[in-house]
């Protein structure tokens, strides 16, 4: 298993024992605090030789973007990057097109969920696939076990729950006549949960951090990922994944660094409601 | 402007509904299965049910097809299969699917049509070239595209496109929101969506009102014409847990304007007339969203849920004698002698009257009809034979 971070700062990547990290593609990603540039990405590539170096380009994309997202595919192609996390099909179509050989992680957040669809996706081109925060470890498993793709999985950092193309936060501070400060907000319901906006629309966190230390010693994903997104004492959290990837016990450390959340891990969601439970 | 009339495309969360809506003109309907469909709490069809529904469909020369869009886990797998022959051998005419896997197992086994599924939030013309290589007949854009979008995507690719124009609009892109998941522990993207983009919530900086992501709903009447024009094959109204009356109101006004802009009838006031009547029916306000410019501030809500109860839906009318000029109904909301209503049939008739005289089931006189359910009988002169599903509402003017 590899550990895999997502990094918050430029700084992140100076951190030690991390065998991968992804980074945004300017204009083409959401969510990921570091969105940049091919070259910037070449840069990153050379200064950090043995890491594997992940892009996502994750937006949904618009007809005009297809030009700059075919530069774009282009210019990660030569430069050799180790995969491109992709939710647009547009991408697989370039891929095609192009005969590109970067390979491509099938990523489209809460849709990875099956291994029959990782297989279908395989079977065109596609290495990985990033599993959906909200299956069990038990599906986890299986689809480790069925699917040809290698996989990943967010084990540590606060779970995405929606994105909208609409910017609701400068839509509320607009109605409510005050200024938006374009910073992250928290809205709270019966529990708190992180709402941010950029270019690209806007997106709601879960409030809480997840803690998927069952993942790395009760699973067989590829990669596990820890997104460092508003996460402190970050090189202390690396270190202890670290410790748990290599036998030790660090479960009560890290409950006590981050919290017990465990998401949908041992959580079976439903669809059907009982006629009184609506 | 293409030959082939454009198609209205209108859901049913169960055979009468389906009945109705085809009947008030709707040239395809769509409906979910017992399983596999993105409502799973709405009643849904067996397969037998499906077995009449496309024989009702295809008495008509119309068409059904069924919705196999959920987002599929592992143990969703065992048994699709076998549900996807029943549904063919029932008689269905395309599966909207989302699932890319899905959609090559149906063509690699079965002589059917696949429609792509709003649910894959499908943006832009390489998207939708993806799926057409994977042999989808139909792709149902994402409710974030707009009308120069759907013009490109048109002209670039010779597939039918299939775009929403009225109903409840997610706030989310579709696919790209699991609240319901981690608020209430239902699926979203398995049918059991709990609607948590419509609750209040605090916010820090905030001053007057709670914070609220619900949008308007949505409405393209005034749009209809130009969509014809791009050439967009199918339009698309949301709702398969609407109620009869909801359907065949917003059908039979979308119908109206169809017909009325390929004989060159439809005129403003007609349009306005049309346009109050599906005011009327809406439990929101409405917005064209996304399909002239970026949905902004007008078109969500700020002070949580804003659903009107809406009680024009007087009666469901169900036999006309001619000869003693009594119209029997089976009331649905309160109203009275000295009323003005109108009542509304299939073919797009509309006739007003004013309540003089009604009766209740033992024929006697009465002047409220105050009991949803009862039997109601109004004295009216009427010049027409009664249609099936001919409904009574408050007059629109």
């Amino acid at each position: 298993m590899k550990l895999v971070i997502i990094p918050e700062k430029l700084e992140d990547l100076e951190l030690q024992k991390y065998d991968a990290y992804i980074v945004g593609l300017d204009k083409l990603s959401t969510n990921y605090c570091l969105e940049l540039s091919s070259e910037e990405i070449k840069k990153l590539k050379d200064k950090y030789p043995d890491k594997e170096c992940f892009v996502a380009i994750n937006k949904n994309i618009f007809n005009d973007e297809l030009e700059y997202l075919e530069k774009s595919l282009k210019s990660l192609d030569e430069i050799g990057v180790n995969g491109v996390l992709f939710y647009d099909l547009a991408v697989l179509y370039l891929k095609k097109k192009l005969h590109l050989k970067l390979d491509l992680v099938w990523n489209q957040t809460h849709l990875v969920t099956n291994y029959n669809t990782c297989n279908y996706y395989y079977q065109n081109g596609v290495k990985y696939a990033f599993l959906a925060s909200e299956i069990t470890l038990d599906e986890i498993n299986e689809i480790c076990s069925k699917a040809k793709t290698k996989t990943f999985a967010l084990a540590f950092g606060y779970p995405i729950m929606s994105h909208t193309r609409r910017s609701l936060l400068t839509n509320y501070f607009k109605n409510e006549q005050i200024p938006f400060d374009g910073k992250m907000h928290t809205i709270k319901e019966k529990e708190e949960y992180l709402i941010k906006e950029d270019e690209t629309g806007t997106s709601i966190l879960y409030g809480k951090i997840l803690n998927g230390v069952k993942l790395l010693t009760d699973s067989n994903i590829d990669y596990a990922v820890i997104n460092l997104f508003n996460l402190e004492d970050k090189e202390k959290l690396i270190s202890m994944v670290n410790d748990v990837m290599n036998g030790l016990d660090r479960e009560e450390q890290l409950t006590s660094l981050i919290g017990d959340y465990t998401g949908f891990l041992f959580k079976k969601t439903i669809f059907k409601v009982k006629k009184d439970e609506k | 402007m293409r030959n082939k009339k454009i198609e209205l495309l209108s859901p049913a969360g169960d055979l009468e509904r389906l009945k109705v809506t085809l009947l008030y003109g709707a040239d395809a309907v769509y409906i979910g299965g017992k399983d596999y469909s993105l409502r799973a709490n709405a009643n849904n069809f067996s397969i037998e049910e499906i077995k009449e529904a496309c024989l009702f469909a295809h008495k008509l020369n119309k068409k059904v097809y069924l919705t196999l869009n959920i987002v599929f886990h592992n143990e969703d797998i065992d048994g699709v299969d076998k549900y996807i022959k029943e549904v063919v051998d029932a008689g269905i005419d395309a599966f909207i699917v989302s699932d890319p896997f899905i959609i090559s197992h149906i063509k690699d086994n079965y002589d059917v049509e696949v429609h792509l599924s709003t649910q894959n939030s499908t943006t832009n013309t390489l998207s939708v070239k993806y799926f057409k290589d994977e042999r989808v007949d139909r792709v149902v854009l994402a409710r974030e595209v707009s009308i120069k979008e759907m013009k490109e995507i048109i002209d670039d690719i010779n597939l039918d496109i299939e775009v929403f124009i009225h109903g409840a609009m997610c706030t989310f892109y579709s696919g790209r929101c699991v609240l319901s998941n981690y608020f209430t522990n239902r699926d979203s993207n398995r049918g059991g969506c709990s609607q948590v983009c419509r609750f209040a919530f605090d916010i820090d900086g905030g001053k007057k009102d709670k914070f609220t992501m619900a949008t308007k709903d949505l409405n393209l009447a005034k749009y209809i014409k130009d969509l014809i024009d791009i050439n967009v094959r199918s339009l698309k109204i949301e709702g398969r847990m609407r109620s009869l009356y909801y359907l065949a109101t917003v059908v039979g006004s979308y119908r109206k304007i169809i017909d009325a802009i390929y004989d060159n009838s439809l005129d403003d006031d007609m349009l306005e007339h049309e346009q109050k009547v599906l005011a009327r029916v809406a439990n929101r306000e409405t917005s064209s969203h996304y399909l002239v410019k970026k949905a902004d501030e007008t078109d969500q809500y700020y002070t949580g849920r804003q659903e009107l109860s809406n009680q024009d839906y007087l009666a469901l009318a169900t036999s006309y004698d001619k000869d003693k000029k009594i119209l029997t109904l089976i009331e649905r909301n309160y109203f009275k002698v000295g009323d003005e209503v109108e009542l509304f049939t299939t073919s797009g008739d509309v006739y007003q009257f004013t309540v003089e005289k009604m009766y209740n089931e033992l024929d006697c006189e009465i002047d409220t009809a105050r009991h949803p359910e009862e039997i109601i009988k109004v004295e009216v002169d009427l010049p027409i034979e009664l249609s099936p599903y001919s409904m009574l509402r408050k007059k629109i003017d």
